[in-house]
């Protein structure tokens, strides 16, 4: 969520974060469009593959879209702990009854 | 003016009965141009008729227009985002400009169509089986041009309207047309709205006043549109 002065820079660092978040490209533009954002669909996919010049704050209105999306995902799957002879939800209940007295 | 209502009535029944619908684009853009021309001659003196939709790549036009100056104003409106037409689409609810020059809902709109022949507005939203189509519209170069009898009117010719522009075949735009897109446009007038709140308070350009609120929602971590929920129930500052 650096800021960038290169438009060229903007718009490859913003492709590369919709890739790995997994974002297509119409979910992106349609947020992008709530925010009252002027291009249309495929002018975004044209700056985003550098082939076409967006004015910085449409740029930022893109980013600002690809960012919301992407804090709306949901956290990545954590690995599972072995129930190690003992339920966890009672072991922590005892803790918890042990730092209430 | 009453003279106008069985003619409408009387198209209501028609696309009430071609409810399967097996319109093509071209065809229902006449249709509606028909209703168009009810709805223009049902306000003595009006300038023009209309109807907003949205097309397959989410970009909105006019159809249906029976005067260029419908054509001007709805484009203007489209290329600012904001408009009576835009926000009877996205509130779906009838709206109703007495006086374009008394108006402060939309400034930008109504400072671009000073030159206009156009001085009051009445647009009703275009809704179909739960699909929100569009917009209907009438234009009329006099202030106070409309009446109960008009919001009546076009609320009824929307219907028949809708109907047809919902039952085109091969139009991507209707299938498109989806919830998504909906909660689009309802977050994108709430957000030009707040720019607009934002923009009067502190005298900057639109522009501006999205840049601002764009720097609050990264520096409190909240979301735009709640953003600019806050700045119009005036629970913000910004």
């Amino acid at each position: 969520m650096e800021a960038i002065d290169d438009p060229h820079e903007q718009a490859q660092a913003t492709r590369e974060a919709m890739e790995e978040a997994g974002l297509a490209l119409h979910a992106v533009w349609m947020r992008y469009f709530s925010f009252t954002g002027a291009a249309g669909e495929y002018e975004i996919d044209a700056y985003l593959n550098g082939s076409m010049e967006l004015a910085a704050h449409e740029r930022d209105l893109l980013a600002h879209a690809v960012n919301e999306l992407i804090k709306e995902l949901p956290p990545p799957r954590m690995a599972p702990y072995s129930t190690n002879g003992t339920k966890p939800w009672q072991e922590h209940e005892t803790s918890q009854d042990d730092n209430a007295l | 003016m009453d003279s106008s209502l069985p003619l409408a009535n009387e198209l209501a029944a028609l696309t009430g009965r071609m409810g399967g619908g097996f319109l093509t684009e071209e065809n229902a853009s006449k249709a509606v141009q028909s209703l168009a021309y009810v709805l223009k001659d049902s306000v003595p003196g009006s300038a023009g008729a209309g109807a907003s939709i949205i097309n397959a790549r989410g970009r909105r036009e006019s159809t249906g227009a029976t005067d260029p100056i419908v054509l001007r104003a709805d484009r203007l409106q489209y290329e600012l985002g904001q408009g009576p037409c835009l926000s009877a689409w996205a509130e779906q609810r009838a709206i109703i400009i007495q006086d374009t020059r008394e108006e402060t809902r939309w400034p930008l709109w109504t400072a671009a169509v000073a030159d206009l022949p156009l001085r009051s507005v009445l647009s009703a939203p275009l809704t179909t089986e739960g699909r929100h189509i569009g917009a209907l519209k009438v234009y009329s170069p006099l202030p106070l041009a409309f009446d109960d009898h008009s919001v009546f009117l076009i609320e009824r010719l929307a219907t028949s309207a809708a109907v047809m522009l919902g039952n085109v075949r091969d139009r991507e735009t209707t299938q498109r047309l989806s919830t998504v897109l909906v909660d689009a446009l309802t977050t994108r007038d709430l957000i030009s709205n707040a720019q607009g709140v934002v923009m009067e308070r502190r005298k900057i350009t639109a522009r501006e006043a999205l840049i601002v609120m764009l720097s609050a929602s990264r520096g409190e971590d909240k979301p735009l549109h709640l953003v600019a929920r806050d700045i119009i129930s005036g629970m913000s500052d910004e």
